[in-house]
């Protein structure tokens, strides 16, 4: 078995459950965006997109913040550089693999 | 969700994440009103072409340039203000990568309009309206049709797509002057735009409303 195919076993799996993947990969093409964009985008539910959100700024790969525009809340999500780091690495090994 | 997910996608997720953008840009129906304001406005300057027939038809080839790249300009802009103002709740805040493009670019955007310009001024001066139409009608709609599929991806871009190609093609067959099928087929394809983007703007709505209620 090649080297590339058995990094596969080494593989963030933070990032390679697909609800994660979608958001990830949605936020590393954006500046930044907020729940009701992700939900809308991701067509994940919004338990179900809590919770992927949590576990991603757990591992730190996601930073989130609250705020306001108008009487409007807003939970901002954006990519940290680590969370990028970790993208790039993943599209790497995956690439190799496939 | 499904749709996002085919496998190339785990090997690309750019290539997934653009593509979520684009449809999530696409979802409220604002980028055709856009678009459909835009057609309109362009057949409204041709029709007193067409009704009075005053002014020379090189004018009128300057103004369309000047309208799409006045629109080009604007659009995204106009979109994203009338988001952000009106339809926070139902799509959501997204701040996108800021793009700049060097200086080179937009004088080589800029020029290669004004060289287009020309030509389709000297197209209109030497040409017969009735080679005229089997040339441009035909261009316009493949041209819109074409940016419809690349743009959208989504089964109402290639509905309106069609359209423009069909009508583009279908003018150019008939006996009318090349004005009256150029305000003609603008119009149309304005209609189009506008009835589309209305629905999915409504639809959007409504759906909010549901769930709220």
């Amino acid at each position: 078995m090649s080297d590339a195919i058995q990094n596969l076993a080494s593989i963030d799996r933070i990032i390679h459950e697909p609800g994660r993947l979608m958001i990830v990969a949605l936020l590393n093409a954006v500046e930044e965006a907020d729940f009701q964009y992700l939900h809308q985008a991701t067509g994940l539910t919004k338990g179900n997109l809590s919770v992927h959100l949590s576990k991603l700024e757990e591992a730190g790969y996601v930073a989130i913040h609250k705020t306001f525009r108008g009487k409007y809340p807003l939970t901002i999500c954006r990519l940290t550089k680590r969370g990028t780091e970790v993208l790039k690495e993943y599209r790497k090994t995956m690439k190799a693999a496939l | 969700m499904q749709d996002h997910l085919s496998s190339p996608s785990f090997a690309n997720p750019d290539a997934l994440g653009h593509r979520m953008v684009q449809c999530a840009h696409n979802r409220d129906g604002l980028p055709e009103l856009v678009a459909g304001v835009t057609f309109v406005i362009a057949s409204g300057m041709c029709w007193p072409e067409v009704l009075f027939r005053g002014r020379p038809q090189q004018l009128l080839g300057l103004a369309f340039t000047g309208l799409v790249l006045v629109m080009c300009g604007i659009a995204n802009r106009l979109i994203k203000s009338i988001r952000q103002r009106y339809l926070l709740p139902w799509v959501g805040y997204v701040q996108l990568h800021r793009r700049r493009y060097p200086k080179s670019t937009m004088v080589i955007v800029f020029v290669q309009a004004l060289v287009a310009a020309g030509a389709l001024a000297a197209l209109m001066r030497y040409l017969e309206s009735r080679d005229l139409k089997l040339l441009l009608l035909p261009i316009n709609g493949i041209f819109i049709g074409t940016f419809q599929f690349i743009a959208g991806r989504l089964p109402r871009f290639w509905i309106t797509g069609t359209l423009a190609i069909c009508a583009g093609i279908s003018l150019a067959f008939t006996s009318w002057s090349f004005g009256l099928c150029l305000a003609l087929l603008f119009s149309f394809v304005g209609i189009v735009e506008l009835t589309a983007g209305g629905i999915t703007l409504a639809r959007l709505l409504r759906q909010r409303t549901e769930i709220e209620a």
